[in-house]
């Protein structure tokens, strides 16, 4: 009796697995968004499931991930197309962003899925200042966090809202 | 598109120069990507583009661009914490050129028109007190937390440079936390088999902000007896760790009466509890290490009240912090008068610790204070344990540990060098 329960359970495993690959395959190659800032860029994806703050996360000088509770802890932003879930912490962030796009070490876009003014901001001020478009969506269709990984080469279009997979990256 | 007056059309064209037309070209930006449908009229600011160790070069510059652009604050406005003692930043190892950055900071300020109070508890200790309902487009996550939940008044979580932009103006993009329909509870927190206490709320706050990141929490089982200070200590760590901009404590905080009220009759998304277990658990997560050498104990972030000098005097009189051991008190200028006043400012610099304003620990270049380059750092503070490791290793490679403890342990620590 138990074995055959036991048995039962693992082919629902199973199941589930080749359900939730099936899923994988059939993301769609284009997400549509909320377009929050301008422009559009093609690059590598940072991809994170922490919930990220400008401020006391990121070096500005360097680009470097500083926040050892980020799971992206040690990784650099710089071009990278930067996908996390939401902002947190505190209310500088816009200017600690602003510094990494004066400094050149800024992400290329971003991606949330759900950004937080305090980012948009950011990305919405870098034209105005500093002459740099940074694309900027959120509320993409599927979790871009679970959807996408760190290495994809992924484009954003910050003017119609679309993401796009370009090509899977070396760690898939 | 966001509809304009026409005053705000003619900013916006530049008839009535150059800074505000930059000033509503950021707003409307902000304006549009939210979907605001207008602007509306704010009763006072609160700019936290005032630290250079966070804004660094291009916050500098802004600020510096509004100068030269003809800015002047249109609204009532008070600046945020700076990144140097001005008074006593030669007794630190601060230098000279940072200095002169952050002092470039001020001026801008200053000939900008602001109210340059170096706090971030202007609502306490600062003379910017909105009332219940008012709308107001102020900075500083805590100070966010604190005007929406406990005095009822209406303000987005404002970034940096958006600050200057609205108190140039004087006025700030209608959506968010400005809405009725965004001010329902969200998520249910219960405080179950524990009466929370003072440095507890520091706690409780990192626990809230790690659990409903941007969401509404909707807080039971808190004492009737909750202070002011309790409160505010509660919404800064909980605005540090997460994205809290509003909470409600049926009973206690204003816009709601009862649970069901705070919910407007919607089901929680989730209910969380928060016990013994809980308390003991986040404790832990806010520390890097369990215990040892204690190099530096920090107390005042957010900056320390009246209150708390008091009881920092009672707890400290005739002892003294141990040799090859810091121990500071952040606050505000006006915090200080008072204390100094009424004494107790004396006896807690006769114990050996160090009373440092209109800075703050995290702010302020510490890492070059002369401190090896792995040191370990004890406060009480869930905003500063979460912010340190990374904040003060940012000028200088380095190492530090965080032990996160109630007041009582860090003055442990300070008077004995470790705990």
């Amino acid at each position: 009796m138990v074995k055959k329960k036991k048995k039962t359970v693992k082919r629902k495993v199973k199941a589930k697995i080749k359900k939730a690959k099936k899923i994988v395959k059939k993301i769609p190659k284009k997400v549509k968004c909320r377009p929050i800032a301008g422009g559009v860029v093609e690059g590598e994806a940072l991809v994170s499931k922490s919930l990220f703050g400008w401020l006391g996360g990121v070096n500005p000088k360097t680009g470097d991930i500083i926040d050892k509770r980020l799971d992206v802890y040690g990784q650099n932003l710089k071009g990278k197309i930067f996908i996390y879930p939401y902002g947190r912490g505190s209310t500088t962030g816009a200017a600690v962003f602003l510094e990494t796009i004066r400094n050149g070490v800024g992400p290329a876009a971003l991606v949330n899925v759900e950004m937080e003014p305090i980012t948009a901001v950011g990305a919405l001020l870098a034209p105005v200042f500093y002459g740099v478009k940074v694309p900027a969506v959120d509320k993409p269709k599927v979790d871009p966090t679970e959807v996408f990984k760190t290495g994809d080469i992924v484009r954003v279009d910050g003017d119609k809202g679309i993401i796009e997979l370009v090509k899977r990256g070396g760690e898939v | 598109m966001v509809y304009l007056t026409r005053e705000e059309e003619k900013m916006l064209a530049g008839e009535e120069g150059e800074a505000k037309r930059l000033a509503m070209e950021i707003l409307v930006k902000i304006a549009d990507a939210y979907k605001a449908e207008k602007l509306i009229p704010v009763k006072s600011c609160h700019v936290v583009n005032t630290c250079y160790k966070d804004v660094w070069d291009a916050g500098l510059e802004i600020a510096e661009k509004f100068v030269e652009l003809g800015g002047k604050y249109s609204v009532f406005t008070t600046t945020d914490p700076s990144s140097i003692d001005y008074d006593r930043w030669r007794e630190w190892n601060v230098p000279e050129d940072f200095a002169e950055k952050q002092f470039r900071i001020k001026r801008a300020h200053e000939k900008l028109g602001a109210v340059c109070v170096w706090t971030c508890i202007p609502y306490q200790y600062g003379g910017n007190v909105p009332r219940f309902g008012e709308h107001v487009a102020w900075t500083e996550s805590s100070c966010d937390v604190f005007l929406n939940s406990v005095l009822g008044a209406r303000t987005n979580r404002v970034t940096a440079i958006e600050d200057m932009a609205s108190a140039i103006v004087g006025r700030t993009p209608y959506y968010g936390y400005h809405l009725d329909e965004n001010r329902v509870g969200e998520i249910l927190i219960q405080v179950k088999n524990l009466q929370l206490k003072g440095d507890d709320y520091h706690v409780f706050g990192y626990f809230v902000g790690k659990t409903v990141a941007d969401k509404v929490p909707v807080i039971t089982g808190i004492p009737k007896d909750v202070t002011f200070d309790e409160l505010r200590n509660f919404g800064t760590a909980a605005a540090a760790s997460g994205a809290v901009c509003l909470y409600h404590i049926p009973g206690i905080t204003p816009e709601a009466k009862t649970v069901k009220d705070a919910f407007k009759g919607e089901k929680p998304l989730d209910k969380v509890t928060f016990g013994p277990e809980e308390l003991k658990r986040t404790k832990e997560e806010m520390s890097t290490i369990s215990g040892g050498k204690v190099d530096l104990v920090v107390l005042g972030c957010p900056h320390y009240s009246l209150h708390e000098f008091i009881a920092l005097a009672e707890k400290v009189k005739d002892k003294k912090v141990a040799d090859g051991v810091e121990c500071w008190v952040y606050t505000n200028k006006i915090v200080e008068r008072l204390a100094r006043e009424i004494g107790v400012a004396q006896i807690v610099e006769a114990a050996g610790i160090k009373i440092s304003t209109e800075t703050c620990c995290m702010i302020s270049p510490v890492e070059l204070y002369g401190f090896p380059e792995h040191f370990t750092l004890m406060t009480n503070s869930g905003k500063l344990s979460y912010y340190a490791p990374g904040m003060l290793t940012l000028m200088r490679p380095g190492k530090v540990e965080v032990i996160c403890g109630n007041t009582d342990e860090c003055l442990k620590a300070a008077f004995t060098g470790s705990i």
